[in-house]
């Protein structure tokens, strides 16, 4: 006979109760899983994609990831060892120190914050390659995985795990050891008002900031930015708060509830129980579901926003531009080529660059357009909101946005500093809105071209003639650029479309990575249920014995975790309006109201969540149906 | 409860030949070995034995809770033993009213939800009268709001007691109501229990080990190693205790 350790003790508990290795071998493995296929993911394509603007926002997705994997992680966990406190206060009445039982159940939160941690990144990456291959098709972007990217989901799992399993511990050793054996150990009353103070403390600046940020009338990007960071405290203020918030759609869903019969009133009553749990398993919904709405409320807006840009800025009839996106330019000589073929009136190539500005004190940088003046009307339409579009031969126009910035107006002096050339000072000619294709400072092409160090276009936007047979145009177009095989003519038509894709295409990338953040949060669910079921033995024996129906036992869970997954998706919706009207305001540069709410997508999400609840509560509710009635009720 | 319910003449609950038989072939145990009882219409019975003696199983058995290895019960004229899961659960939920020794309420319902919860599930009206009367006479009425964790533990097995009378069950079978009460409280339960027996005309069946408990009732049977080996009527504590006494004797 050895001797019995804490070790022996943790080892013990972890074999004898299998089930519960299980629950949390699978919580860890799914949280773990999901950031490492996240970073795996990000890793990969972020080496693909030209554009570090959706690096960044790859790398903010994983933030969330580790935040969603991180609460499924820690509510198993505290539910886990909330579970055992009789056992624990049984270890503790004959004779092991508090220290001791911290460490037993430090011990065990280790080794399964370990090996679910292993396993968890073997199945992240698998899910990444996966993703990869089925996304990314054309592309063709393999996996790759560095070390940083493995280590990182390894580290929250280990750390996650001890650290909920401490925080349950301390309850436990807390526990006095007599009032854990008698009867029904019930865990200390948790205190929900303090959370709630909390969360209000957060939720004031966040709100205040983006009151700000929702009403100036200067937005740019770093005001957008802390716009959003005003949302993302809100939303974290929700997710603090939200015990406390969670009563309110309780005690408003459970009258309806109760209408339905006492299954109604049984999963109510279940799911008010014990609100930070309840609060916990939806929150993790919550947050993947308030960036999945943000990102289709930004996705709806971007797409209304470049119809209308496109049918507003663009009157050309036909579009040169480079068929894929990567690198690919058109060079001046092919933009005069362009013009020079029979039929065309004007060619519009606009060409980018951010270039140093001066006026009076004021020194900055800004973006400068540079186009020819010819095409701005036939080609590129042009608002102005003083002086005229031919006044450009005399100066510079100024968008709107950079002249009430800055305090331009005509006839003020301003110099810009160009790449080759140096320092030149001009004119303000006129002010006009700025659009889809034109904003900033609008320099003439002959003035700009020869000054700028890479003066190539990235489309070219060709008028006709109103006499112009289109067919003959184009084809004379193709001829033109035969020596490019790298561009394409397309339509008005096709150029919007193409446009759309683009932003789809991005759009689908970061929808595909939600849709697992709102997986992991269902499967939490299933997680939460299983382990209340557990923990409820003894009641649904008694609700068995006093005649309700395996089948209305299983209504009652499933009403449970439905109601959960509902109330994850109400205030996950409610946050991603918050985030997608800041994210298309600053991205777009409109105003808040403006935003395009998807309500149709938003209430289908919301009826298919209450179905994935569900769902998940498919395994909880048949066990909780074949409660032994005998066992439950026995009297130990 | 004012209304004298007429003691309804025949038999509410039998078992003949009840056997049940844990484990199989040599290892096997009876836990009942050939009961045959039967329990008239509106009489309170007590069943008392010593621990091991099959008393719980014998409940268990009645209620359809647990299948016997052989033998039948029958509860109102039905044969419950070949019932399935389904019907035996329709069979608690019309027929029986249960009181557990603990654990008997369900936390997330209220008094008066806890109360009507089985006619609740049955899609049943409750009976009103009833319902005001045993509420009345469990002195709940200003309670009904409350959880069970705002009860005593006194107050939560009256709560038991009243949902097991409130559907005017066939049978209610209680099992070691008052081992978890002091004994003012478990006065007051067996109290509520024999004034249900005598003014609703309630059939009552008590598992206790409690003498005074046993004492309350009509009859006392008393169970050893399986088998019913007596049967006392008009019991006080002391004839109870004296011939627990001689059981306790006979075994050693």
């Amino acid at each position: 006979m050895g001797r019995v350790t804490v070790r022996t003790l943790a080892l013990r508990a972890l074999a004898a109760h299998r089930a519960r290795l299980a629950m949390t071998l699978a919580a860890v493995v799914l949280g773990t899983a999901f950031v490492a296929g996240t970073l795996c993911f990000t890793d990969s394509t972020g080496q693909a994609a030209d554009a570090p603007a959706l690096r960044n926002a790859l790398l903010g997705f994983a933030a969330i990831a580790v935040l969603v994997g991180a609460f499924v992680i820690a509510n198993t966990f505290t539910m886990l060892v909330g579970q055992r406190t009789r056992e624990l206060a049984l270890l503790r009445a004959v004779g092991l120190s508090r220290r001791q039982v911290r460490r037993m159940v430090l011990g065990e939160a280790a080794a399964a914050g370990l090996l679910g941690g292993l396993a968890g990144i073997a199945a992240g990456c698998g899910f990444a390659a996966l993703a990869l291959r089925v996304l990314d098709g054309e592309a063709g972007a393999a996996p790759v995985a560095r070390w940083p990217s493995l280590l990182a989901p390894l580290a929250v799992a280990l750390s996650v795990t001890s650290l909920s399993a401490l925080a349950a511990a301390r309850r436990a050793a807390r526990t006095p050891p007599v009032a854990g054996l008698r009867g029904e150990a019930a865990p200390p009353p948790r205190t929900i008002r303090r959370r709630a103070v909390a969360a209000a403390i957060m939720a004031a600046p966040g709100a205040a900031v983006y009151g700000y940020a929702a009403v100036t009338d200067r937005i740019d990007e770093q005001v957008g930015l802390v716009g959003l960071g005003g949302a993302a405290l809100c939303i974290l203020a929700v997710v603090v708060g939200a015990p406390a918030l969670c009563r309110l759609p309780l005690a408003l869903l459970s009258a309806p509830l109760a209408r339905l019969g006492p299954a109604g009133r049984l999963a109510a009553g279940n799911a008010r129980r014990d609100l930070r749990r309840t609060a916990a398993t939806a929150s993790a919904l919550m947050i993947s579901l308030s960036v999945v709405t943000g990102l289709a409320i930004f996705g709806h807006s971007l797409e209304r926003h470049t119809v209308a840009g496109v049918g507003r800025d663009v009157a050309a009839q036909l579009v040169v531009e480079p068929a894929g996106r990567r690198g690919a330019a058109i060079p001046q000589a092919t933009v005069e080529r362009l013009a020079a073929v029979p039929g065309v009136r004007a060619v519009a190539a606009p060409r980018y660059a951010q270039l140093p500005l001066r006026a009076g004190p004021l020194s900055t940088r800004a973006s400068v357009t540079v186009a020819d003046p010819a095409a701005l009307g036939p080609a590129l339409r042009l608002t102005m909101v003083s002086g005229r579009v031919e006044d450009l031969a005399d100066g510079v126009l100024v968008g709107a946005d950079l002249a009430r910035r800055y305090g331009l107006s005509v006839g003020d002096r301003l110099s810009i500093g160009w790449p080759a050339g140096g320092e030149r000072e001009t004119t303000v000619a006129g002010v006009y809105r700025p659009g889809r294709l034109v904003s900033g400072v609008l320099v003439a092409q002959s003035v700009a071209l020869p000054r700028l160090a890479d003066p190539a276009a990235f489309a070219a936007f060709v008028a006709l003639d109103p006499a112009a047979d289109q067919a003959a145009a184009r084809a004379g177009l193709e001829r033109a650029m035969a020596d490019r095989p790298e561009l394409v003519v397309r339509s008005r038509a096709a150029y919007l479309e193409a446009e759309l894709r683009g932003a789809d295409r991005i759009l689908g990338l970061l929808y595909a990575l939600l849709a697992l953040a709102v997986v992991i949060g269902v499967l939490g669910v299933a997680n939460t249920l299983t382990l209340s079921v557990t923990e409820r033995t003894r009641e649904l024996g008694l609700l068995r014995a006093l005649g309700l129906t395996g089948r209305q036992l299983r209504t009652v869970i499933r009403v449970e975790s439905a109601l959960i997954a509902l109330i994850g998706g109400v205030l996950g919706i409610a946050g991603g309006c918050l985030l997608g009207a800041m994210f298309q305001r600053a991205a777009l540069r409109t105003g808040l109201l403006e935003a395009a709410v998807p309500v149709g997508q938003l209430l289908a999400a919301l009826a298919g969540l209450a179905a994935a609840g569900v769902l998940a509560a498919a395994w909880p509710a048949r066990r909780a149906a074949r409660t032994d009635v005998l066992a439950a009720i026995a009297t130990e | 409860m004012t209304t004298t319910a007429p003691a309804a003449p025949g038999v509410a609950v039998s078992a003949t030949g009840l056997v049940k038989v844990y484990g199989e072939g040599e290892t096997g145990v009876a836990a009942l070995d050939g009961v045959d009882v039967t329990f008239p219409r509106g009489r309170f019975t007590a069943v008392m034995g010593p621990s091991g003696s099959g008393k719980s199983t014998l409940l268990h058995c009645l209620a359809g809770l647990d299948r016997p290895t052989g033998g039948r019960v029958e509860i109102g004229g039905q044969d419950i033993t070949g019932m399935d899961d389904d019907r035996l659960t329709r069979l608690r939920r019309d027929h029986i009213g249960f009181v557990f020794q603990a654990y008997n309420l369900v936390p997330t319902l209220n008094v008066l939800e806890n109360i009507t919860l089985p006619m609740d599930v049955a899609g049943r009206e409750p009976d009103r009268e009833l319902l005001a009367a045993i509420v009345e006479v469990v002195g709940l009425r200003d309670r009904l709001g409350h959880r069970p964790a705002q009860l005593s533990g006194g107050q939560q097995q009256r709560v038991a007691c009243a949902r097991a009378l409130a559907s005017g069950p066939e049978v209610v079978l209680a099992d070691e109501p008052t081992g978890n009460l002091d004994s003012r409280s478990g006065g007051e339960v067996l109290g509520f229990l024999r004034r249900a027996a005598d003014e609703l005309g309630q059939t009552i069946v008590m598992v206790t080990h409690d003498p005074t408990a046993a004492s309350r009732a009509d009859r006392v049977l008393f169970l050893a190693d399986g088998r019913l080996v007596g049967e006392l009527s008009a019991p006080t504590p002391e004839r109870v205790l004296e011939r627990m006494r001689r059981l306790d004797g006979r075994r050693s």
